[in-house]
């Protein structure tokens, strides 16, 4: 009887734990920052190098969607090292002065988006994804990772991304925003 | 016995320890619930589609940023993007069955409007929508600042700044005598409109103003609305005023003013003229005025 109760309490408490932790989302793990629905089958390599049997959308998507990975981790650790892999032209400028930026202000950003690509255009070296996102991201302290403002609503937003096929990878050239 | 004490220890403690970490894990969405999401990207050119009487226009708007080459993330200092060189070109969309599935998604959102792409020299490409019944050749890309600009803002910026002529207060006879009328009339400008341009980020906005009328006050009382500026001597002016009185108990002089109501209108690129607040400008002399005495003799 006495090991039976102390079995069941142990269990509970296991499980709270397990709750706990998944409501959490990971807490302070450099790889859960970016919440995207899309995030998952995410190339793990720099870059999306094209691979036989894929064809140019896939790669086209995965490189995109890899993209996003690079930025959220680039914007979460205050980091902008690999932004280079995956960006290129006006778009790394941006990101690259968009770190700095951060810096400056002493704040680091968790991005939470829930992606909704399309590709809408390839050419040779040059394609389009049309992507309408919900964001939810915010800022975080540098440091402990904690948030520093937690919206209690999202925003939907539309861009349009334009990527280069540079040495055999797909890079983010640039993007527009359909303006509100 | 021994065994329910511990459990309801554990179970006390499960508990706390779950509301704690449930309040702790909900605090900052109660403390900070209108906080503003963070953006991704912020920097991000616009893109927009206005329509007019005019045509359409597709507007690009550049941020911007305090960015240093790509190649030296360490450098600093603000530099606005140089977007002068751009050109840019639209055209309908073409695509083939990769796209139907976007098209068929994205067309109710958009009713009454096809996509074109904008296609700029220095490689952005975006997709837009424009109205069905737009004329392509009526169809322009402007490239400028990200702020969206009004040109009813910056007509009033204008508006403000025209450069008003210096203008003067003329009368005849230089100084006035009781009960006899004192012709006026604006000197230095003739009443014709005075006009300035400006273009900004593609946008040209031109502002005229023109005198509607003119409100004097002689300074006994005494006012007069005109439309004309009246006329130099030795011309009849229709901006006429006898005084009843001398200046002398004014100060020796009399202040006259002319209020001037400009009308004011402005038009973008070269289209349909469009109403403006009006403005008004004052201008003040001094005007002596004296009285004649008569003087009996023997003679």
């Amino acid at each position: 009887m006495e090991t039976q109760a102390r079995l069941a309490l142990t269990s509970a408490l296991l499980v709270v734990c397990i709750m706990l932790v998944a409501c959490d989302g990971g807490g302070d793990d450099a790889n859960s920052q970016s919440s995207t629905s899309t995030s998952t089958a995410l190339p793990t390599t720099p870059g999306a190098t094209p691979t036989a049997g894929a064809s140019v959308k896939d790669e086209v998507s995965a490189a995109y969607l890899h993209y996003w990975n690079v930025y959220a981790n680039a914007v979460y650790n205050l980091d902008p090292s690999r932004l280079g892999d995956l960006m290129t032209g006006p778009r790394l400028d941006r990101a690259l002065a968009e770190v700095r930026d951060l810096k400056h202000q002493g704040r680091a950003v968790k991005i939470v988006v829930e992606n909704r690509p399309v590709v809408v255009h390839v050419e040779d070296t040059r394609a389009v994804v049309s992507d309408e996102y919900e964001n939810r991201s915010h800022f975080i302290d540098p440091d402990t990772k904690q948030p520093l403002t937690s919206p209690s609503g999202g925003e939907v937003i539309h861009d349009q991304v334009t990527l280069a096929l540079v040495d055999g990878i797909w890079k983010v050239f640039d993007s527009v925003r359909e303006a509100q | 016995m021994k065994v329910s004490a511990l459990g309801k220890q554990l179970y006390v403690l499960l508990v706390v320890g779950l509301i704690t970490s449930l309040l702790a894990l909900a605090t900052p969405l109660i403390a900070d619930a209108d906080d503003p999401v963070y953006t991704p990207d912020p920097g991000s050119p616009t893109i927009s589609v206005k329509s007019s009487n005019d045509g359409v226009t597709i507007y690009i708007g550049i941020t911007n940023t305090s960015s240093g080459s790509s190649g030296d993330p360490s450098s600093s200092g603000g530099t606005a993007p140089d977007y002068s060189g751009w050109s840019c070109t639209a055209s309908m969309m073409t695509g083939g069955l990769d796209v139907l599935a976007w098209l068929m998604a994205e067309a109710p959102l958009h009713p009454g409007a096809v996509p074109w792409t904008v296609q700029c020299s220095d490689g952005f490409f975006g997709v837009v929508w424009v109205p069905t019944d737009a004329d392509p050749a009526n169809v322009k890309v402007v490239v400028g600042p990200a702020d969206p600009i009004d040109p009813g803002t910056i007509a009033a910026e204008l508006r403000d700044h025209l450069p008003v002529p210096d203008v003067t207060i003329s009368a005849n006879p230089n100084v006035g005598l009781v009960a006899l009328p004192s012709w006026f009339w604006v000197d230095g400008y003739d009443g014709s409109p005075i006009r300035a341009l400006d273009t900004l980020g593609g946008v040209t906005v031109e502002v005229e103003i023109a005198p509607q009328h003119y409100s004097w006050s002689f300074g006994d009382g005494t006012t007069l609305e005109t439309t004309s500026p009246g006329r130099p001597y030795p011309a009849v002016s229709d901006v006429r005023h006898a005084y009843a009185q001398s200046s002398l108990g004014a100060g020796g002089v009399f202040a006259v003013t002319v209020e001037v109501r400009f009308s004011a209108r402005y038009r973008v690129n070269g289209g349909a003229w469009q109403s403006l607040n009006a403005i008004t400008r004052s201008f003040t002399r001094d005007y002596p005025v004296q009285q004649l005495q008569s003087v009996l003799t023997n003679n």
